[in-house]
């Protein structure tokens, strides 16, 4: 059984099969951790494949400061930021209310779904994830990050300080800051006791 | 407390990461304020929430994909050696002997048989007397102008008077043979002495310089890299100075790094940069330092001379003497440099950062 120190070095030098290794290793929680930050599932395989190959290509600048692991969900974080990034950029306003072509050619107005369920039907219908799922997706990066990283991921704050390369004092209060702001908005929803 | 200050503390006092001080603040406060008790309630609630939330399965396909593109990755990080230089050179070199076959033919159509022998014979001391550095000739020197009464060496005069031969060849004298015999006869004269610095103009100094763009992600992170990996390998390197130049030529994210190598070690190099970044198709320069060398050595033989004449005629103060023995160590130290660096490669490395669009 070779050692973490003894595959990176083999995979710094071309070594697939070593660097396979360590895939096999990290490669559920770094598809866990992109699906959190992408939201669906086709978006986190990509994502998660892309944390690898960029992991690879870069093994030479990994100085072994950090565990490899931490360094591995740093790359991860870092290209899942970079894709939201990207899209938000791209992505145009629609309009609510402007009605919609068919394809007989007529006109209907959009038919906008109701987010808006009442605590039990959500808690019935199993929805209650999804929709702190969707809470997550519309909170600030560095919020979601910090909340994804310590909640769902259950890394320690010193941990999170290093994936994200920040101090300990800024991982707190961007965990408490994002705890308040889901905390808020699923009482107004009454979706907590 | 305020109930404002304790919610604060709130999200760090669930995970433990509040101090014991703290910790009495926060709990004496909540046995007393029902409205910050259900706030850290509703928190537990939330975390809870979060830390159970389903995560799908990671699809079967998952490693083979990465299996595969991994190893095109790797065929592309570590590719065979994907711009040797010996291939450029091959082409200079294949365009130097058709130049030379061309000469050739161009000569033997229309030069005379009595030049092209001149020519040969001219060429033909050419290499014996370009290689002897100044220490060999002074040597030689010495010994014609201490032998000069007994017997005049048979190659060595043709070989001080060299320069002179070459100045026929160059006046293209068909009796340039026999010029070059009348010379023998002055060979031994003690003012072959200053033949040396004119042989020295006629072997030319040169230092080769490649210049390269690397297009990296992080230009600060592959520069470390790269001066990591000189640290490991032994290359002398530098960091660029003139960032303005460097900014001119390839954007705001650029850094640069001058790398000093083997000539035999560049074709590694270059590809282990290869594997930090895209290298563009190096550029070849070369830096002529046949005057600065010639001038060094000037300098230096006059420091010589003048530290002999002085110690000879015994004048001069101790002072005197140290300061020119100063120089002339200085000037030696930069002849050394100097010759080092024409036994080495200059590899100019830009890092280039990619822009996403």
């Amino acid at each position: 059984m070779r050692t973490e120190e003894q595959l990176v070095k083999l995979s710094i030098q071309g070594d697939t099969r070593a660097f396979e290794e360590l895939v096999a290793q990290y490669q559920n929680k770094v598809y866990a951790l992109s699906f959190r930050y992408m939201g669906n599932e086709e978006d986190a395989y990509d994502m998660a494949q892309e944390a690898f190959i960029k992991a690879f290509r870069s093994l030479r600048s990994f100085k072994g400061n950090s565990s490899f692991s931490t360094w591995l969900y740093r790359i991860t974080t870092n290209v899942c930021l970079d894709e939201l990034r990207r899209r938000k950029r791209k992505i145009s306003p629609i309009s609510l209310d402007e009605p919609v072509a068919t394809r007989d050619g007529d006109e209907v107005e959009k038919e906008i779904a109701d987010t808006s369920l009442s605590a039990d039907i959500l808690y019935e219908q199993k929805e209650f994830s999804q929709y702190i799922n969707d809470l997550l997706n519309e909170m600030k990066p560095e919020h979601k990050t910090a909340i994804v990283l310590r909640d769902v991921m259950g890394f320690s704050y010193e941990e999170i300080a290093e994936v994200l390369n920040c101090s300990m004092g800024t991982v707190k209060s961007r965990i408490s800051r994002a705890r308040e702001a889901l905390r808020k908005k699923l009482t107004s929803r009454e979706l907590l006791p | 407390m305020k109930c404002e200050q304790i919610r604060v503390l709130l999200s760090p006092f669930i995970d433990g990461m509040t101090s014991e001080k703290e910790n009495i603040i926060i709990n004496d406060h909540l046995n007393c304020c029902s409205q910050c008790q259900k706030e850290l309630e509703q928190l537990g609630t939330l975390c809870a929430a979060l830390k159970n939330l389903p995560t799908p399965e990671l699809p079967e396909q998952f490693t083979q994909d990465l299996h595969k593109r991994l190893l095109e990755e790797n065929k592309l990080l570590f590719r065979p050696k994907q711009f040797k230089i010996p291939r450029r050179k091959g082409w200079v070199a294949a365009g130097m002997a058709g130049l030379a076959i061309a000469a050739g033919i161009f000569a033997s159509i229309n030069l005379p048989i009595a030049s092209m022998i001149a020519s040969w014979q001219g060429k033909n001391s050419q290499p014996i007397t370009n290689k002897p550095s100044i220490a060999i000739n002074e040597i030689i020197d010495r010994f014609t102008s201490g032998n000069k009464e007994e017997k005049p060496a048979v190659e060595t005069p043709a070989k001080t008077n060299q320069p002179k031969v070459m100045a026929n060849n160059i006046n293209n004298n068909n009796d340039a043979v026999f010029r070059s015999g009348d010379d023998n006869k002055a060979g031994g004269s003690p003012d072959a002495k200053t033949e040396p610095t004119a042989v020295k103009e006629v072997n030319p100094k040169i230092a080769d310089v490649y210049t390269t763009r690397l297009n990296v992600e992080k230009a600060s992170e592959s520069l470390e890299e790269v001066v990591q990996l000189a640290q490991a390998k032994g290359w002398n390197y530098n960091y660029t100075n003139s960032a303005s130049k460097v900014q001119a030529l390839s954007g705001p994210n650029a850094t640069g790094l001058v790398l000093k190598v083997n000539k035999k070690d560049v074709d590694d190099v270059l590809n282990l940069l290869g594997a930090v970044g895209k290298a563009s198709e190096p550029i070849h320069s070369s830096v002529e330092l046949t005057k600065q060398y010639g001038e060094l050595e000037n300098q230096i033989k006059a420091l010589q001379e003048q530290k002999e004449s002085l110690q000879r005629s015994g004048e001069g103060d101790e002072n005197q003497l140290q300061q020119i023995e100063n120089q002339l160590q200085d000037y030696l130290q930069q002849k050394a440099a100097l010759d080092k660096d024409l036994q080495m490669v200059t590899l100019n490395i830009h890092f280039v950062e990619e822009v996403n669009p």
